[in-house]
């Protein structure tokens, strides 16, 4: 039995209906063209009601930004999935996976978003997570008695114990300190896992950061005789990131690159492209086989090599520094020419303007004020005057600005980006009259204070705010127009 | 690592008492008097008729855990230097324990030199801060 064009029209129509998977039809403006009844199902409005929205209305995250990201990866991909939260009608929110085609007919441009709930995956990650740091915390008290007991004895601090004796407790020693790195790699696995590691992006300098850690295994390498050599380009390399995150990274490639190279050199390199950044960490190491390239990032994984330190790790380094550069929206991956060859892992991370970084954050917080009714406002601090470009006089203004800021607010909740010549500031359950009054005070405590600094560089200090409901009460219209300026 | 001449006193506090028995000899070897309590209630008792130096105290622990003594002794005045020795490392947990009013903090498990060290060096900060 054979289809007829018509009847094979009619199945597909019939298996889009009824397929356990939401499907919705969205055009260019994000209006929804089509939704099935699972669609309508899990987010709990009609077929015919969600045909009257648009996906900003069911996916509040979606900020204008993210819908225009989205639409750029489709067109060169004509696919992108990820995981995302919806509103359901009854405010609940759901968190779903995301798989948007592209298809075109003739001029028009549609995608195809096809969705499922993945609540009770996250459920369990959660569950897992909070056994993995109730565990670990646990573990740590017996810890301590056992490592301070070895200590004791070792010491001598319980009387005399002989050479062959006190070898036996080093290794212990060692042993149980190999415990608790593991113990503080599994948190942080689990923590990446189950999606609980909020990063603290702030305006850095890669360049600052790589020098750190290079001159922190500048030790290590000399006790290896071996060679760390640190290329990077003239000049600072800003971005966007988590200090302290990034330094894990680094130091868990180059800790690798000591572990399994044992003559030779070790050379870590910045890369800046203009729209992201390029770090590498090299070696001249012991190599990895094409198989093993992608295997290195997976959990566990040791791929039965022996470092010449002796060490063993956890084998969690690379899969957690995978999750940290991923969290930042970067990619890792693995270079080798092959066994006894060396190699090369290599991590690239986004270069975002301050103000993208600042929306994407306040995006967050304005959803969550949105939902409950509240209110929010943005002050703008800007330095205008003869250069605002990048430079340290300027940089030390926006930090005691900053300071400012955190003193006068005192507030940990509230969102605070430093850009070149801006300070951007979100300020949660704030209203555009009481945020009115704290950006004067400000103003007129910097004034005060940076009079001297403002004068010597000739530039001047205004803000700006736009606040949340009153200068535009729809979430995605509020984002627009935060950093555009008002034609008056 | 020299502890000054005076010999400072210290109250150990901590529910487990492995913990105590080993860190009360550590400490001892390292030239502080030392008075343990098993929980924040007992300590608060004790700390009645005994004023020590420094206290190094545990977080989690029965009756009363050491966040709420170390509130309770900030918001009486005690400025007693206080050093937490947690089961928590993670960032949360630091700020936490400092919001309390702690001078410092160590991450079970640690290494007894550090934590000689870190005592040292608050009671060094202590005594500047006086004069």
């Amino acid at each position: 039995m054979t289809l007829s064009a018509e009847e094979k029209l009619a199945l597909s129509m019939f298996a889009a209906e009824k397929t356990s998977e939401g499907v919705l039809g969205l055009d260019t403006e994000g209006r929804i063209l089509f939704a099935n009844e699972s669609a309508s199902r899990m987010l709990g409005y009609s077929v015919p009601q969600l045909g009257a929205q648009d996906i900003f209305y069911i996916a509040p995250e979606m900020v204008p930004v993210l819908w225009k990201e989205l639409w750029k990866e489709l067109r060169e991909n004509d696919r992108f999935a990820f995981e995302f939260q919806l509103q359901a009608a009854s405010g609940a929110s759901l968190q779903v996976d995301i798989l948007t085609h592209r298809l075109t007919f003739g001029q028009r441009e549609l995608g195809c978003l096809f969705f499922h709930d993945i609540e009770d995956r996250k459920r369990l990650q959660s569950l897992h997570q909070e056994f993995v740091t109730n565990v670990s915390h646990e573990l740590r008290t017996p810890m301590t008695v056992i490592r301070e007991g070895i200590s004791q004895v070792s010491e001598g601090l319980r009387g005399e114990i002989n050479d062959s004796q006190k070898r036996a407790l080093t290794l212990a020693l060692s042993g149980i300190e190999r415990m608790g790195r593991m113990i503080d790699d599994l948190l942080d696995m689990s923590k990446i896992e189950a999606g609980k590691i909020a990063l603290r992006r702030e305006r850095l300098d890669l360049n600052a950061i790589v020098r750190d850690v290079a001159s922190a295994f500048q030790a290590v390498a000399e006790d290896r005789r071996m060679d760390l050599r640190v290329t990077t380009p003239a000049g600072p390399v800003t971005l966007y990131a988590d200090h302290d995150r990034l330094v894990q990274v680094l130091t868990n490639l180059v800790g690798n690159s000591f572990k399994y190279t044992e003559k030779g050199h070790i050379q870590i390199e910045i890369a800046s492209q203009p729209h992201e950044v390029l770090c590498s960490v090299m070696d001249t190491g012991i190599g990895v086989s094409k198989d093993d390239l992608e295997k290195m990032f997976v959990k566990f994984e040791q791929l039965g090599q022996v470092a010449f330190t002796g060490e063993k790790g956890t084998g969690l380094g690379l899969s957690i520094s995978r999750g940290i550069v991923e969290l930042h929206k970067g990619r890792i991956w693995a270079e080798s020419a092959g066994a006894g060859k060396g190699s090369r892992v290599l991590f690239t991370l986004p270069r975002q303007s301050g103000q993208d970084v600042f929306l994407e954050q306040l995006g967050g917080l304005l959803h969550d004020v949105a939902r409950r009714g509240g209110s929010l406002s943005t002050v703008d601090f800007k330095f205008s005057g003869n250069g605002t470009k990048e430079n340290a006089s300027l940089s030390g203004l926006l930090c005691e600005l900053e300071n400012m800021v955190r003193k006068q607010t005192g507030r940990m909740s509230d969102l605070v980006i430093r850009d070149v010549d801006a300070l951007h500031v979100g300020l949660q359950s704030m209203v555009k009259k009481e945020a009115e009054r704290i950006a004067g005070q400000i103003l007129e405590t910097a004034r005060k204070e940076l009079a001297r600094k403002l004068q010597t560089l000739g530039m001047t200090l205004t803000y700006a705010i736009t606040s949340f409901p009153e200068d535009a009460a729809q979430e995605s219209a509020y984002l627009a127009k935060i950093f555009t300026p008002e034609d008056d | 690592m020299s502890v000054p001449e005076t010999k400072p006193k210290m109250l150990l506090v901590d529910d487990d008492p492995m913990i105590i028995e080993l860190l009360e000899l550590r400490l001892i070897t390292q030239g502080y008097e030392v008075k343990t309590a098993m929980d924040g209630q007992a300590a608060y008792e004790a700390l009645k008729n005994f004023s020590p130096d420094i206290i190094v105290c545990d977080v989690v622990m029965p009756r009363l855990d050491g966040l709420s003594l170390c509130r309770r002794l900030r918001s009486e005045n005690n400025l007693v230097p206080f050093l937490f020795l947690t089961a928590k490392g993670q960032p949360k947990e630091k700020v936490e324990v400092l919001s309390a009013g702690a001078d410092d903090y160590l991450v079970k498990p640690f290494d007894p030199h550090e934590l000689g060290a870190r005592i040292l060096s608050i009671l060094r900060r202590k005594e500047t801060g006086n004069t």
